[in-house]
């Protein structure tokens, strides 16, 4: 309460201050004083980037739909709200009811991305807490992680209590009710909690496991600390999407935010298995929600929230099962509701450009495609199954309906790329804008433009190329500078990279150790945070706190790793076997691909653990 | 068909969402509750609904005021009733009375707005006076568009302006609409000023009470006959 009337009279003093209000439309309120468990879903973001998030609204829902359950919200403040929080004392709060955050029982941070860690550390201060996880006693709530960046949690497993893998559908409920267990005989103790958590599945407690490092920084071997703790970690996964929890009614923000509109979520995992992409690699196998169970479920989202957008969500829209079906339906249900149906992640082919021209008639706003690489060579290296004739006859689809402005999607410094790939990037510009002057005739339109956008290869825990070196930063200034060349002389042509040093940087803490606790918390130290932020980004500070701890960065990202090594992730268990990528790492290098698991099993080990749903489906 | 004005509050901490997010906030009201407004005929079309003034971000209001057309009619109470229940915190339909749609459109009759301006303040009542009594009363106006200020005298600008019982805080009627406009806080800047002290945005919360016409009567007076 008090927390509340700081808040209204200080507000007037930081940018967009509708961030830190609360009482959104669909916000949930309960009585602290009646419920056993207060929790709260941290995002070590702003609120705008947060409240985009889906995942936050599905966790939202589980937890507030147990009774005794309350899931609050927090949100990274911005600079500003920062030092007037600091100058005011006052503690990082929940939105919900300006609860401080170490009030709480559980906190518990998204993963999302690595550049986000230096915030996780900013907010426990914020909060009032020891950052380490044995600094804390009981009286401090438990921190727990998950989301895809906890796939290695190693980095910041001297910071967290406990992390959960997987799907949390099922296992946030199950901790809730060790936690009321506990709580019901007294106080909840530390060890006992985190010790008969570790039955549940998906869940890692670091402090219960030790690595044993040898002279050259690899690991000898990891030593279990408890009897009954788990060898490796299971990931959690929820096997029948159809039936679980998902957001009718999702929180509706006051301000701004970068995605405000319905979302669905039509399947999760992906069958594809392109060698880079961490997503499709620990999210296997695919599970799909029933065409009508999606619909049912928009139709109440909708209803719920009055949104006049509604988007789809997966990781490769066209391979839903039901996916012609569905998207008539959801074109119908647009015109009768008045709803701007949006359709992100395309296949290029024929039926996605009957129903884009539908979506986007007369406002075609712009096509993007995502070659990922620029030679038929590399896209056989990193399993992308896209063919030259794939991109030119989709291209030549876009020009002939009228599309002028087309986003290509490109990654630089894959494992064996050579400056012909790069040379291949803009010959596919090039074909594209001649194939655009062939259809207008040969007359010039400055109305007609290309973008290619480049982001940079960082390797990935539990991928195929998890084994592979970054390139270093000189490597990628020079692919940056000689595309730049290039691109200059294309008309019509531009393009957009990603700096190259947040990707270091990216690259470090995604295959981190857990020597790195002490490297994150003192880059924050530094002055380190919202390092995802272009703005605010700060190499030097970064490059300090490895220089002050003598740990050498490259160590991370520049040599190629041993395959028989210990890999601080080896404790998680995704289901795909090390068998399986080391498999693909190899075909990657003879340049072989590998097909889509949808044609027949390819063998990636995960149906050890659950039934594959679309397993030869498509054979 | 039918028109319709509506009164609403906006109290609390929802005092610092903007104008837009508020315009954002009605429209999915409406759609949520399948009360279906008219649009606007052409190119771009829009749904008819407009707010009786802008209120500024970080106010609150008592009298805030919106005026729609719907493609169907209905009863004013249930439209009242069916909006509340779509209303995040801190917002509250008040009323809303059905109107005769050849009326002219009520938001554009908007002249006066009366304040309320909670602030602990300790002077003398006769300074408030002294203040009044200046030829002039001059406030800097950041400029539209640019960086520069400029000096205006805001005393036409003024009806009432004085302080509530018990140091509550002032009151203040002033111009406001389209044609010319006076935001309270550029009156408080003034009269700090005057009264040598340094104004700064969290030293009061500003509550709008209601919006007039040129003949100085409420908005909704028009409606109650
Ligand atoms: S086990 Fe086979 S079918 Fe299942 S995800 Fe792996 S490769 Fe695909």
């Amino acid at each position: 309460m008090v927390l509340t009337e700081i808040l209204n009279k200080q507000l007037p003093m930081v940018e967009k201050p509708g961030r830190y209000i609360g009482g959104e439309l669909n916000s949930i309120k309960k009585d602290k004083q009646k419920v056993n468990i207060n929790f709260g879903f941290a995002f070590p973001d702003t609120y705008e980037i947060g409240m985009s998030y889906l995942g936050l609204q599905i966790i939202y829902k589980v937890l507030n739909d147990i009774d005794d359950v309350f899931c609050e919200r927090i949100f990274a403040p911005a600079v500003d709200m920062e030092e007037l929080m600091r100058k005011e004392n006052i503690p990082l709060f929940t939105l919900e009811t300006k609860t401080p955050a170490n009030e709480l029982d559980m906190l518990g941070f998204t993963l999302q991305y690595e550049l986000s860690y230096t915030n996780i550390i900013n907010m426990l201060d914020l909060a009032g807490m020891p950052l380490r996880s044995k600094e804390r006693d009981d009286d401090f709530p438990f921190i727990v992680g998950g989301g895809p960046c906890a796939f290695n949690p190693e980095p910041m497993a001297e910071i967290f209590d406990f992390f959960i893998i997987g799907d949390g559908e099922d296992s946030l409920p199950q901790i809730c009710d060790i936690y009321r267990e506990l709580k019901k005989k007294g106080r909840v103790n530390r060890n006992d909690f985190l010790l008969s958590i570790t039955n549940i599945e998906g869940i890692y407690v670091p402090e219960f496991y030790s690595p044993v490092y040898r002279q050259d920084g690899t690991i000898e071997s990891v030593d279990k600390l408890k009897e009954n703790v788990p060898d490796k970690v299971k990931k959690q996964i929820v096997t029948d999407l159809s039936s679980a929890s998902f957001p009718t009614e999702p929180i509706v923000p006051l301000i701004e935010v970068v995605h405000d509109r319905s979302v669905m979520e039509i399947f999760r995992g992906c069958t594809r298995g392109c060698r880079f992409c961490q997503a499709g690699m620990i999210y296997r196998p695919v599970r799909e929600r029933s065409k009508d169970c999606a619909i049912d479920l928009i139709k109440e989202q909708l209803a719920s929230t009055g949104y006049d957008e509604l988007s789809l969500l997966s990781l490769s829209t066209s391979d839903y099962s039901e996916f012609k079906p569905l998207v008539m339906e959801l074109m119908e249900l647009g015109k009768e509701k008045n709803v701007a149906v949006s359709l992100p992640s395309l296949r290029l082919d024929s039926f996605s450009f009957e129903v884009l021209d539908e979506i986007q008639k007369y406002k075609k706003t712009g096509l993007t495609f995502a070659p990922e690489a620029g030679t038929q060579r590399l896209r056989d290296v990193i399993n992308k199954s896209i063919t030259d004739k794939d991109i030119y006859d989709a291209m030549g689809h876009a020009i002939s309906l009228g599309w002028t402005n087309i986003k290509l999607y490109f990654m630089i410094g894959l494992p064996t790329e050579t400056y012909e790939d790069l040379d291949g990037i803009v010959e596919i510009a090039k074909n594209i804008m001649d194939i655009y002057y062939d259809h207008n005739k040969g007359r010039k339109n400055r109305r007609f433009n290309i973008t290619i956008s480049v982001s940079n290869f960082v390797p990935k825990p539990h991928t195929p190329f998890q084994w592979s070196r970054q390139d270093t930063a000189d490597e990628f200034n020079e692919k940056h500078s000689y595309l730049k060349e290039k691109i200059k002389k294309l008309k019509g042509v531009s393009l957009n990279y990603h700096n190259t040093e947040p990707s270091l940087i990216e690259a470090y803490l995604a295959r981190g150790d857990r020597r790195l606790g002490d490297v994150i918390i003192k880059a924050w130290e530094k002055g380190c945070k919202f390092d995802s932020w272009r703005e605010h980004f700060n190499f030097n500070n970064w490059m300090k706190a490895f220089e002050d701890l003598c740990i050498d960065p490259t160590f991370y990202s520049s040599g190629e790793i041993t395959k028989s090594e210990v890999l601080p992730w080896d404790i998680i268990d995704t289901g795909v076997t090390k068998k399986y990528l080391l498999r693909e790492c190899e075909k990657a290098l003879e340049g072989k691909q590998t097909h889509d698991c949808r044609i027949s099993c390819t063998a990636c080990g995960v149906n050890r653990y659950v039934k594959c749903e679309r397993e030869g489906t498509n054979g | 068909m039918g028109k319709y004005l509506l009164k609403f509050k906006k109290l609390g901490l929802i005092r610092y969402t903007s104008h837009l997010d508020l315009v954002r906030l009605f429209h999915r009201a409406f759609k949520r509750q399948g009360i279906s407004l008219t649009y606007s005929k052409g190119f771009n079309p829009h749904p008819k609904m407009s707010f009786g003034q802008p209120l500024s971000l970080g106010f609150e209001s008592v009298g805030e005021y919106l005026e729609f057309e719907t493609s169907e009619s209905y009863e004013a109470k249930d439209i009242k009733d069916m909006l509340n229940i779509a209303m995040p915190d801190g917002i509250e339909i008040t009323d809303c009375w059905k109107i005769d749609t050849n009326q002219k459109s009520i938001s554009s009759s908007v002249e006066w707005a009366s304040y309320e301006i909670q602030w602990d303040c300790e002077f003398d009542s006769s300074l408030i006076e002294e203040f009044l009594n200046q030829d002039k009363i001059i406030a800097l106006k950041r400029q539209k568009k640019k960086s520069t200020m400029k000096e205006i005298d805001i005393k036409p600008l003024i009806y009432k302006f004085n302080k509530l019982d018990g140091n509550k805080g002032l009151y203040a009627m002033v111009r406001t609409g389209s044609s010319s406009n006076l935001n309270p806080q550029l009156l408080l800047e003034a009269f700090y000023q005057f009264l040598n002290r340094e104004y700064s945005k969290d030293n009061c919360i500003i509550v709008r009470l209601d919006l007039y016409n040129s003949r100085l009567e409420p908005l909704s007076s028009q409606l109650l006959t």
